[in-house]
């Protein structure tokens, strides 16, 4: 059954995962993608390095990278691409969301 | 816009925990820089055209308030609604301003409580009011670049401001919405960056004049820690002063005896330019288009030197006499940074070279070398570090006593924080009352210091002259801001007054001036609030943790599931923003907890007594085998 | 019930040896500067300035002993390490660290430090009123005083204070072997001695002109 990605991954952001996962001490599986209830608008983002798949963890393979997304998670980013940004003080991941409606004014979490 | 990192399972870091960024600021005379570091490495943020000043500058104008830049550029065409150089007022009453009054381009009216109001466009607004608006803009600026709320920051001052100056700076944060972590001296600062960016060591002294004010300090660096031995400095001397000279000079050769507050401005414009292009230039012509007439200037770098070297004379002086402070002599200070746009003049490194009889340092931008230092402080003080900083208070504290002496309670010099006390007596019998008046500086006499407070201790039993004991007690914290307490000690009544000194500003107003900048002050003072209940409640789950680590075996299982049940619900307030319900939850921890203390409490006892028990004994046998041996006390 | 050994005296020192940690409210000894169970920084203790810095308890302080430990005892207490801890721990690491000052102060000038020695051995000079009592002491001040009223130029003063300076010198160390020797009566006439030259010191160097004993001094050797 071909079904489409829940979410897609930018070429920065799977080279910056396969760097990652290479300088980590402990072999991974992959990169997990939670959310949980924290932050000023109430929702934010966990990415954690997977060392497993759990049973209800959505897959996403793309550009040689393993992403594992949690069940409570998919619902926020479906549709969503992973990208890498570098800038000058800061770097990190982001998803570009769709869904979302609005940010708190530090960008940290966000509700839908 | 928000980045985020890869973390083991379980270690994401909540958001806002620590991750809310706190910047560094210089508030300076002329210009005000924001710096945030990371890692150790700080940066001036700037703007999109790459400029990291932020001209100190405000303009009142009706469709809003200007700041920076855009407010410089309208001050010659709407010059009666430009503040320029506000710093010089902060925490001055009507009083001392008299004295420079004249030479500040705007008019300055008494406000409550001999507070200095200024006054722009039909508004009356005081110096923490404009210093607030400069703050506001670079709040915003860091929270632009960073893309976080910046709502924390250690803020320099001048290492010879007053309580007062201090006071007023603090206001003005808050006004601002900025949280102040700690006012860190400039030359600190200077220091900080110095010390950890290129690794001195050994004693320096960093020269300081900036537009409006001068400090010297003398500091040792050593592994990490960085401890100012002495400081001084004049806080109404600095590169205005030097434009001041200039324009009058080319007032006079204009044959202007009043000139217009527009034809000051140019005047005082025209100096500037010719102060800073004299630093690399050796002559120049300067034309000044005011007042429906043009005239033009030749001067020169001779003329320039001539006009301010005993302004420079006087900054020497304030040196020697603080490298005596720190009982030192010139020649065993290894190295002396420059600091303040000023220092770039040839004059002021040719003659600090000659006191220290060494070529100056400033390898840093001496424009931008405090912000930098504050920047390293602000991370210090919200990540952690080694780095260990030890100020000192650079004016004598004390009280009036009769005739006017003043007795000194804190000498200056001492490291911060302090507190001392001294006893004081009435001088008449049946005194029931005394008048406390704190000064600040280092002459004898009453008047010729600057008086931050006076109170009146009331309730003094009557007694004959000189049997009541009062004793004062002066303290100031890290940020070198004091608070005074008194009491009566001999008859065991006890009165007890705290005072936070005033300058005028009396707090009612400063309630008046917070409401009125509620809009977004509401959203800061909430989330501060927030912040402080989480940190509670963080503490207390932390601190229980580890009681259970350390006890847990005491409890029974149902007893240990009731706490672990509590804990559950901590742990879900606190991912919560709701405050009200973090607040119930440590005291419902508080409440649900307190039979494990007590039971922790009685078992600690317990085994205290039973070591005190074997240690009694010991120490008995041993007052046995040795009697007879000598107590000194 | 063998509870002899645990008599009044013991339940007293005992209410003194253990308190409740204010942050667990478990129990913590009274002189620990932290919780060993939570890690929360407890407020200081009362004790002397030498014990507060970890320091036995004598005269013959060397600086770089003092200095060390100042500085590593401020680099865990000072306020600076709790700007971001809660309101608590924020009021402890203040009072520690103006504690930590005030002993600093004391300890690391030798004038100070002997006066404070003497009181905790329980032989405290008196106030500054009853300074004058002995009189071999009276007449080497007044000597002194009257020679500096009559310099009349910046190298004489200098001088003076050169040979006070030196006298000061000597008297340190006269105070440290009395310390050394126990001989309390001895240190307190010293002190006193002390005392009287710090004193004269400071009206040396008002009597100059900024610098002039910089100037004076640097000058013996340089032609002026």
């Amino acid at each position: 059954m071909a079904l489409r990605s829940v979410m897609s991954v930018t070429d920065a952001a799977a080279e910056r995962v396969k760097a990652l996962l290479a300088q980590r001490n402990k072999p991974a599986l992959g990169v997990r993608i939670g959310v949980r209830t924290a932050g000023c608008s109430g929702l934010s983002y966990t990415l954690e390095y997977a060392e497993q798949k759990n049973s209800f963890d959505e897959v996403v393979e793309e550009k040689g990278v393993t992403i594992l997304i949690d069940p409570k998670a998919t619902m926020f980013l479906i549709g969503t691409q992973m990208d890498y940004v570098e800038e000058k003080l800061k770097s990190g991941f982001v998803f570009k969301n769709p869904n979302e409606k609005g940010r708190c004014g530090c960008g940290e979490s966000f509700h839908v | 816009m928000v980045l985020l990192d890869i973390h083991e399972p379980g270690e994401t870091p909540v958001p806002h925990a620590a991750t809310e960024a706190a910047v560094g600021i210089d508030l300076g005379t002329t210009n005000s820089l924001v710096a945030y570091a990371v890692d150790g490495k700080p940066e001036v943020l700037r703007n999109i055209h790459g400029e990291g000043l932020v001209p100190s500058v405000v303009a009142y104008l009706d469709d809003g308030i200007l700041v920076g830049y855009p407010a410089k550029e309208r001050q010659f065409d709407a010059s009666d609604r430009v503040v320029s150089s506000i710093k010089r007022l902060m925490g001055r009453g009507i009083e001392d301003v008299k004295k420079i009054a004249g030479t500040l381009p705007y008019t300055i009216e008494p406000g409550s409580e001999g507070m200095v109001r200024l006054a722009i466009a039909g508004r009356r607004v005081s110096p923490v009011e404009v210093s607030a608006e400069i703050l506001k803009t670079l709040k915003s600026r860091a929270e632009k670049r960073l893309e976080k709320s910046v709502a924390r920051a250690v803020i320099t001052v001048p290492a010879y401001f007053d309580d007062a100056a201090r006071t007023a700076t603090k206001d003005a944060a808050r006004l601002a919405g900025l949280h102040v972590l700690r006012l860190v001296n400039e030359p600190t600062a200077a220091a900080l960056a110095y010390g950890l960016d290129k690794g001195v060591e050994g004693l320096y002294a960093i020269y300081d004049l900036g537009g409006g004010t001068f400090d010297v300090s003398i500091l040792r660096l050593e592994k990490g820690v960085f401890q100012v031995l002495a400081t001084g400095g004049h806080a109404a001397l600095g590169g205005d002063d030097f434009d001041h000279l200039i324009a009058e000079r080319f007032l006079a050769e204009r044959g202007e005896t009043k000139p217009s507050l527009t034809l000051v401005k140019s005047a005082l414009n025209a100096a500037r330019t010719a102060k800073e292009r004299l630093s690399t230039d050796h002559e120049g012509r300067w034309d000044i288009d005011a007042a429906g007439r043009l005239s033009t200037h030749n001067f020169d770098r001779v003329a320039l030197e001539t006009l301010i070297e005993p302004l420079i004379e006087h900054t020497i002086d304030i040196a020697r006499h603080v490298i005596e402070d720190a009982k030192l002599a010139a020649n065993e200070i290894k190295g002396v940074v420059l600091v303040g746009g000023a220092t770039r003049m040839p004059i002021v490194r040719r003659m600090v070279a000659g006191l220290f009889g060494r070529e100056p340092l400033s390898d840093i931008d001496p424009d931008e070398v405090v912000a930098l230092g504050a920047a390293l402080q602000a991370e210090a003080l919200t990540s952690g570090s080694n780095t260990l900083l030890l100020d000192v208070t650079p004016l004598s504290l004390g009280l009036e006593t009769m005739g006017g002496v003043v007795e000194r309670v804190i000498e200056r010099n001492t490291p911060i924080p302090v507190a001392h006390a001294q006893e004081f007596t009435t001088y008449q019998d049946g005194q029931t009352a005394m008048l406390i008046h704190v000064v600040q500086g280092e002459r004898e006499m009453v008047d010729q210091c600057r008086s931050l407070a006076r109170f009146v201790l009331r309730g003094i039993p009557s007694l004959v002259a000189g049997a009541a004991r009062i004793k004062v007690t002066f303290a100031l914290d890290a940020d070198g801001i004091l608070t005074v307490s008194a009491r009566e000690e001999l008859t065991g009544i006890e009165q007890r007054v705290e005072v936070r000194p005033s300058y005028g500003l009396a707090p009612e107003d400063m309630e008046a001036m917070l409401r009125s900048a509620m809009e977004h002050a509401r959203e800061d003072v909430e989330t501060r609030l927030l912040t402080e209940s989480r940190v509670e409640g963080q503490r207390g789950l932390l601190a229980l943790k580890s009681a259970l680590r350390a006890d847990g075996e005491i409890l029974t299982p149902i007893e240990r599931r009731t706490i672990e049940n509590a804990m559950a619900g901590m742990e879900r307030a606190l991912s919560s923003t709701d405050r009200d319900m973090i607040e119930g939850w440590i005291e419902k921890l508080d409440a649900e907890t307190l039979f494990f203390a007590e039971r922790r409490m009685d078992r600690g006892m317990k085994t205290a007594l039973e070591g005190l028990a074997i240690e009694s004994l010991e120490s008995k046998l041993q007052a046995a085998a040795t009697t007879g041996s000598a107590d000194a006390r | 019930m063998n509870r002899n050994v645990v008599d009044d005296r013991n339940v007293k020192a005992l209410a003194g040896a253990v308190k409740a940690c204010w942050s667990c409210r478990g129990p913590v000894d009274v002189r620990a500067m932290f919780c060993a169970t939570c890690d929360a920084l407890q407020g200081p203790t009362a004790v002397d300035h030498f014990e507060r810095l970890e320091l036995s308890r004598t005269f013959d302080i060397d600086l770089a002993d003092l200095d060390r430990s100042y500085f590593r005892l401020q680099r865990l207490l000072h306020p600076d390490r709790f700007a971001a801890k809660s309101a608590p721990e924020r009021a402890h690491s203040l009072a520690h660290s103006t504690a930590l000052n005030r002993a600093y102060e004391i300890l690391k000038d030798p004038l100070t430090c002997a006066e404070y020695l003497l009181t905790c051995l329980g032989a405290p000079l008196a106030g500054e009123d009853k300074t004058t009592a002995d009189p071999v002491l009276l007449g080497e001040a007044l000597e002194r005083r009257e020679a500096l009223a009559d310099a009349t130029d910046a190298l004489a003063v200098a001088a003076l204070a050169a040979a006070a300076e030196r006298d000061a010198e000597v008297c340190r160390a006269t105070i440290g072997r009395a310390f050394t020797g126990n001989d309390l009566k001895a240190a307190r006439a010293h002190t006193l001695r002390l005392r009287y030259l710090a004193k004269f010191l400071d009206d040396a160097r008002v009597r100059q002109p900024r610098g002039a004993a910089r100037r004076a001094a640097s000058a013996h050797g340089a032609t002026t």
